[in-house]
């Protein structure tokens, strides 16, 4: 179980990170922040949800779900062309919230005995951390919309295989 | 110009005429804004309802909402317990400064009084206002008031002087019309019509001129329906000598106290009981109507302490709410009477004052006494049931009762008792049959049944019984549509046994304390006696039965709680041993009862002192002289056993240290100062002149020794260690203490100061043998009870003599000054003892807390506790423990010791306050900087916090939850449910279900009022690991580990469920009380050993239970079932040759005490239940014993099978696999017979199903199928393989 979450994670993972390196460097920056916030916030809405809770919402069919529609407008954001891809140009990859919300989740069970408070910075600038590694390292090897292609077809075997298992 | 420059002059005007009509508004029209700070809800009520100016602004506020008091043009505050902070003492000052009168009205000498821009003439007539509370009084208040903040404004600004409430004064329904004299109120009702000449004075004492006036809807109800009643009230308001004179003056013949503690002093209470004045105490709650019915929401802290525990104190009777407090129209909280409830306690009092009048051969009294299922005896607590009951019956016809029918003996009268009035178990159905064929049972019509309950319960309760247990008759002694209830009535007197509160499974539910409803055949008994035989009043015998532990509120209950409405509004009496202080408080919180104390067994000789004189004289040679510590004496201590008992070697070569010797000693000491009880006291039986003299040597002879030791000490004759040393004071001062009690007592000797004390204590045990009887006779003419503390008569001799009500002491100010000292000392000793036993201090000690333990050692058991944590408490000037302060570490010398404390449901109910001081003490203690030394609390904090996590609660819930560390029953029951899950042995195999059991129902939350009962496993599992050390307490020489099944049923399971979760067992001590000068700790495996060698294994004890019958007999029973549950729970507390040693004595008889016969003759089924026990540990395989012993076992069983039947006690009837194995251990023609007589009582047992919890586990239902691992390879594969792609593709392009 354990693993399929770790799994999505990364494919979804390097899906936005992928994304986010075609983007120009204020506006990777500017999501990074976001993500980092979105991180924090995350971090106090799961300290006060149990398990059983996380798990109704981390739902992973829905996660599955929405990550197959999201592989679409990145299939389309490589192909089309003119206000369409302007348009698309503007998506970052927004299921970047599951695998920010899973290093969330980890965070908040794993550190014990200081302020949720303090945990929940730790958890932002490990993800803003993580966030902007991955995407320099993709502006390092000169990641192209290819790529993106590529990770996306990926994801989509993955969504649909998981889906269907589960 | 622009429009808008045209329009700038228009707007200046405008706004300059705005501000000056403000101005003029603020300063010559506006009302008089005045805020008042800290009133009672009811206090606020009366004053803003009381102002009728309409220039005039009340604002209430409490003390932590007041604020901004500039805003305001004058300020009143109430100075009772008020405190403002640094930003609201700069406000006030603000305010102050800007000319705002402020006024404290200061009735006592309170800390905070501020007065700010008024003077001493304005001060005082502000006091004289508030100090004569009343209608007009706070209206000319204000209004004073508004002529002293701003005499300017126009309006409305008379106002009338004072006017004086006399201090004390009668008063009655009619708004104004106060009384000097009782006699000026007399010739007032007359006038009105009100009078009845042949009606009852009662005095009505409300609070201290409050409410007087408004606010008093409940007053006037009760005032009202008295006075419809025919009784002639008086209602009063007075304080200190003047009220004690005013209630004289009236004669009154019964006091009726809306209890704010204690009525008065001694001195009126004497008064009141040597008069034959009962006092009745309901109580008005503030609370709401739905706080006072949520189960949730108990009654505690000074609520609990002024309205119930302290009147308890002068012996008040009727603990019933009355009334609550509720937002009426205005918003404000007003009393709102308690319909339903009023008319309970009019009826109570009513009923009880006929009792005075109604001649005795016209009463019906209805007598509940408790009983063990199928063929085993009437219980009660050290009493001989039978006998005492035919005394008790017998005294009732010599009062002049219609006992009609009552049988010649006593003997008559127990086989009749036996065959009518007996109690069934669902499992032998066959014994019920057999019980509506030929025992006479009253039947019931199930439909008349229905119209009784729906005109008794709730519709709701009713519908629940029905959900459970269908529709009426149910299934337990039913046929047709007529229910069967076991009674016998002698006349115009009812005796019936109280039935079983649950059937089947549920049996098991009730005992947990889970939320389940009695049966029909449960209910049925008490409505009949209400609806059919309609009992003036109602007698529980003996200590004790389950109704007063029926699901409910801890106290002030309603009709939603069956204790109430089964008892229904009869006066309820309950002769309940003084050995049982703190269930006997939930009996009198719970259902209503008066307590009339009986007797414990007398104590007498073990025999032990005899017995060990020798060994005692060589060890205290070899001690004092190494020479004569010689291989013979080790030997000699080897042969006894006591080696087992202690944990030594049994290496019969050299010697035993010097050490050993000490640890020897004490033991042996111990054994022979053992006290132990002789057969059960009988009601109207004074002890025989022999057993007088030993139960007066038990409460003499160590209070002696230990003053004249203390002296000693003060004269620097012998050291502290010496004082504190038992062995010492046993050797060196008991014996010539023991010689000069037998003197006093045979008139040899001077009977000094320090003597008379014996002969005191003997003239008051002779006092109590018909003491108790005298009392309920009394009761029973409608005379009152007069209090008494409760607890063993050896610690406590103050509670001789019998036939009084107990009463319980203020949790609040507990511990006490003694009782912390003796916490301290305790927990150190612990400590010490730990520490050099494994060269470490414990991480973690786990408690027990009982109510008894607590009232009688006035709280030392939460003292030991906050010890442990290094936390101590801060006092009042009144005594009470208002706060907690860490002691530092540097001043602790140790580590702060984790805690888990486990509460008896009874301690719950009486002290919660306490636990949640001991949590605010956790947190404290956790929270401790700059410890020197290890803090086990915070690190204990911290794993129970991980350990949530890991369960899967919230990381914010587990952080709440770190600090919780008071666990106990589900709130509102009162049982671990252990005793039930142990002894139906025949449904659990592993040890593991009953670990899981405990957990189950011993995991509530009492540490704080936000998780008030919430259950919680994990958090209970979390708790418990890492526990080092196990303390139990001990207070009453009346039981033991043995001989008390509830000390395996905490202790035991509590071992148990440490040594699952944690892999090893921890150490368990007792925290022994029994003597008040030197409470010390004793190892539980040596007091087992101790209390084994004394008692059950001891002839000289077996001899002296031998004189008593059945019910003495039946506790043989209770001590092997709870030996059964030491094997269960924890074997290493027990002789690892008990069970050989319970055979050679109880089967082999080799002491030729004639075991067998006796029990043939006085209760059989004792020793069939016995030899069951015996039986089913070998099944179990706690008994290791070869083929021979169970044989022997086995048909001793069966013998007494064949000759008396099947015994249909749960033990024996309920367990097939039981059967099954004894009758494997017979011959064919022997098993064939015991298993037909068996199945002539039982039916064959449906399996019977142990409680499992269901676990939930979320991730099953998203655990992925074994196909899932294929996936994440694939998925895996694929991207090596995409990442491969990219890499080629790349390496191609550059």
């Amino acid at each position: 179980m354990i693993s399929i979450l770790i799994i999505l994670s990364l494919v979804i993972m390097l899906t936005g990170s992928i994304r986010l390196s075609l983007m120009g460097w204020k506006a990777t920056l500017l999501w990074s922040l976001v993500w980092m916030v979105v991180a924090y916030c995350s971090t106090m809405w799961l300290t006060r949800l149990s398990m059983e809770e996380i798990y109704g919402y981390l739902n992973i069919r829905s996660v599955c779900l929405f990550g197959f529609i999201e592989s679409f407008i990145f299939i389309s954001y490589v192909f089309y062309t003119g206000k369409g891809k302007a348009i698309l140009s503007y998506y970052p990859g927004l299921m970047l919230i599951f695998p920010v919300t899973i290093m969330a989740f980890w965070m908040s069970r794993t550190v014990n005995g200081i302020s949720f408070m303090t945990i929940g910075v730790l958890a932002s600038l490990v993800t803003g951390a993580l966030l902007t590694g991955i995407t320099l390292l993709m502006h390092q090897h000169r990641c192209e919309k290819s790529w993106l292609y590529i990770a996306t077809i990926v994801s989509l075997i993955s969504y649909i295989l998981i889906f269907g298992i589960l | 110009m622009s429009k808008v420059r045209k329009f700038v002059p228009v707007i200046i005007v405008l706004l300059t005429i705005s501000c000056g009509i403000y101005a003029c508004y603020s300063v010559w029209f506006r009302p008089t804004r005045i805020l008042v700070v800290n009133p009672l809800p009811a206090q606020a009520a009366e004053i803003v309802l009381n102002n009728d100016s309409r220039y005039i602004d009340v604002v209430c506020a409490s003390m932590e909402e007041a604020g901004s008091f500039e805003n305001f043009d004058a300020v009143l505050m109430y100075g009772r317990g008020l405190y403002l902070d640094s930003i609201q003492l700069h406000s006030l000052d603000k305010a102050a400064e800007n000319g705002i009168p402020v006024f404290t009205n200061s009735l006592r000498n309170f800390s905070f009084i501020v007065n700010h821009n008024l003077d001493s003439t304005q001060i005082a007539v502000l006091q004289h206002y508030f100090s004569n509370p009343c209608r007009d009084n706070y209206r000319n208040m204000l209004r004073y008031l508004r002529s002293i903040a701003t005499p300017g404004r126009f309006g409305d600004k008379d106002y009338d002087q004072p006017i004086d409430i006399p201090s004390g004064m009668y008063y009655h329904l009619e708004a104004g019309q106060y009384f000097e004299k009782p006699e000026e109120l007399t010739r007032y009702l007359k006038s009105k019509g009100l009078y009845n000449p042949d009606g009852s004075r009662i005095v009505f004492v409300s609070g201290v001129k409050f409410p007087v006036e408004n606010n008093r809807a409940h007053i006037d109800t009760l005032i009202y329906r008295l006075t419809v009643m025919g009784y002639n009230v008086y209602p009063l308001t007075a304080t200190g000598q003047q009220r004690d004179e005013m209630i004289k003056a009236v004669g009154p013949e019964a006091i009726v106290y809306l209890p704010m503690g204690r009525l008065g002093n001694d001195s009126l209470i004497n008064w009141a009981y040597n008069n034959r004045i009962p006092l009745f105490m309901p109580f008005p709650l503030i609370q709401s109507h739905e706080e006072w019915l949520d189960v949730d929401k108990p009654m505690g802290g000074g609520t609990l302490n002024a309205r119930i525990v302290v009147p308890e104190i002068d012996g008040g009777m009727t603990p019933l709410c009355i009334s609550t407090q509720n937002q009426g129209d205005d918003e404000f909280l007003l009393y709102t009477p308690e319909p339903e409830r009023i008319d309970a306690f009019t009826s109570q009092l009513d009923r009880f004052m006929k009792l005075r009048r109604m001649p005795n051969s016209q009463k019906k009294i209805a007598v509940g006494y408790f009983k063990s299922p199928g063929k085993d005896a009437l219980i009660a607590s050290g009493m001989e049931v039978v006998p005492s009951l035919y005394n008790f019956l017998k005294r009732l016809k010599d009062e002049g009762y219609n006992v009609t029918g009552l049988p010649a003996t006593a003997r008559d009268f127990e086989r009749q008792i036996m065959e009518q009035g007996s109690v069934m178990g669902s499992y032998a159905p066959s014994a019920q049959e057999h019980f509506m064929n030929e025992c006479n049972p009253i039947w019931i019509d199930a439909g008349e049944y229905e119209d009784w309950a729906k005109s008794v319960l709730l519709p709701e309760k009713y519908a629940e019984v029905e959900h459970r247990y269908g529709k009426a008759p149910g299934t337990l002694l039913a046929r047709g549509d007529s229910l069967a209830i076991a009674a016998i009535r002698y006349g115009n007197i009812l005796v019936f046994p109280q039935p079983r509160p649950a059937l089947g499974n549920d049996d098991f539910k009730l005992i947990h304390g889970a939320e389940v409803v009695p049966p029909h055949s449960y209910i049925a008994p008490y409505l009949y006696m209400q609806k059919e035989f309609d009992a003036d009043a109602l007698i529980h015998f003996g200590t004790h039965g389950n109704l007063e532990f029926t699901p409910g509120k801890n106290a002030g209950l309603s009709q939603a709680d069956w204790a109430e409405v089964l008892i229904g509004n009869r006066p309820h009496f309950y002769f309940y041993t003084t050995g049982n202080v703190g269930e006997a408080i939930i009996a009198k919180r719970r259902s209503h009862a008066v307590l009339v104390t009986y007797l414990t067994p007398p104590y007498v000789e073990s025999g032990m002192r005899q017995k060990y004189t020798t060994l005692l004289e060589e060890l205290h040679d070899a001690i004092a002289h190494p020479e004569k510590n010689t291989p013979a004496l080790k030997n000699k201590i080897i042969c006894l056993g006591f080696h087992k008992d202690l944990g030594l070697d049994s290496i019969k070569v050299g010697e035993y240290t010097a050490e050993e010797l000490e640890k020897i000693d004490g033991f042996v000491e111990e054994l022979a100062n053992e006290k132990i009880t002789g057969a059960c006291y009988v009601m109207g039986r004074p002890y025989s002149d022999a057993e007088m003299k030993t139960t007066v040597m038990a409460i003499a002879a160590d209070p002696l020794a230990y003053g004249r030791a203390k002296a000693d000490y003060e004269k620097g004759k012998i050291t502290k260690e010496n004082l504190q040393d038992f062995s010492f004071i046993s050797h060196h001062y008991l014996p010539q203490a023991k010689q000069d009690v037998t003197k006093a007592l045979s008139g040899n000797i001077n009977i000094t100061d320090e003597l008379s004390d014996v002969i005191e204590y003997r003239e008051l045990l002779s006092q109590s043998a018909g003491a108790e009887l005298d009392a309920m006779a009394e009761v029973l003419n409608g005379e009152p009870v007069r209090p008494a503390p409760g607890g063993d008569p050896v610690l406590n001799p103050n509670v001789l003599p019998m036939g009084r009500n107990m009463y319980s002491i203020n949790a609040e100010a507990t511990p006490g000054p003694k009782a912390w000292n003796d916490g301290m000392v305790l927990a150190e000793q612990s400590l010490k003892d730990y520490y050099s036993k494994h060269g470490e201090y414990p991480q973690k000690v786990s408690y027990t807390f009982w109510a008894g333990e607590f009232i009688s050692s006035q709280g030392a058991t939460i003292a030991q506790a906050l010890r442990m944590l290094g936390v101590e408490p801060v006092r009042d000037e009144q005594g009470r423990v208002m706060d907690l302060k860490l002691t530092p570490s540097a001043e602790l010398g140790r580590p702060r010791i984790n805690i888990m404390v486990q509460v008896s449901g009874q301690l719950r109910d009486i002290a919660g306050s306490r636990l949640r001081m001991l949590t605010d003490a956790v947190a404290l203690a956790a929270d401790s900087k700059d410890d020197i030394y290890p803090n086990y609390v915070a690190d204990g904090s911290l794993a129970q916090e991980k350990a949530l996590v890991e369960n899967g609660a919230s990381p914010q819930r587990a952080r709440e939850l770190a600090n919780m560390r008071v666990f106990g029953p589900v709130n509102s029951g009162y049982s671990t449910g252990m005793l039930r899950y142990t002894e139906s042995s025949g449904e659990w195999n592993d040890r593991q279900e009953l670990v899981d059991g405990y957990l189950n129902n011993m995991c509530a939350i009492y540490g704080d009022e936000e998780h008030w009962g919430d259950m919680d496993k994990n958090l209970f599992q979390a708790a418990i690991t890492n526990t080092d050390l196990i303390v139990q307490p001990r207070q009453s020489n009346t039981w033991g580990p043995l001989s008390l099944d509830h000390v395996y049923e905490f202790t035991g399971a509590l071992s148990l469920a440490a040594t699952s979760i944690n892999g090893k067992e921890p150490d368990a001590m007792l925290a022994d009380y029994r003597n008040s000068y030197l409470p010390r700790l004793q190892n539980t495996k040596e007091a087992v050993a101790i209390e084994t060698r004394a008692t059950i294994l001891n002839p000289e004890y077996i001899k002296q239970k031998m004189k008593g019958e059945a019910t003495t007999a039946q506790m043989f029973g209770e001590i092997f079932r709870n030996i059964f549950g030491w094997s269960a729970t924890r074997p290493s507390a027990l002789q690892e040759d008990i069970y050989d040693n319970l055979y050679e004595v109880y089967v082999e008889d080799v002491n030729g005490l004639g075991i067998e016969e006796y029990f043939d003759r006085v209760n059989p089924a004792a020793l069939q239940e016995m030899t069951a026990t015996m039986l089913e540990s070998a099944r179990k395989g706690f008994w290791q014993a070869d083929s021979r012993k169970i044989e022997a076992t086995a048909r001793l069983h069966a013998r007494i099978t064949e000759r008396h039947g099947a015994p249909c006690t749960d033990f024996v009837c309920a367990n097939t696999k039981l059967q099954e194995f004894t009758a494997s251990k017979l011959d064919d023609a022997t098993a064939d017979k015991y298993l037909n007589n068996i199945s002539k009582a039982t039916a064959q047992n449906s399996d019977a199903k142990v409680l499992k919890e269901e676990s939930q586990n979320v991730l099953s239902a998203i655990t992925p199928k074994t196909s899932a691992y294929y996936v994440i390879g694939a998925v895996l594969l694929l991207l090596i393989v995409a990442a491969v792609i990219l890499i080629i593709r790349k390496r191609k392009s550059s």
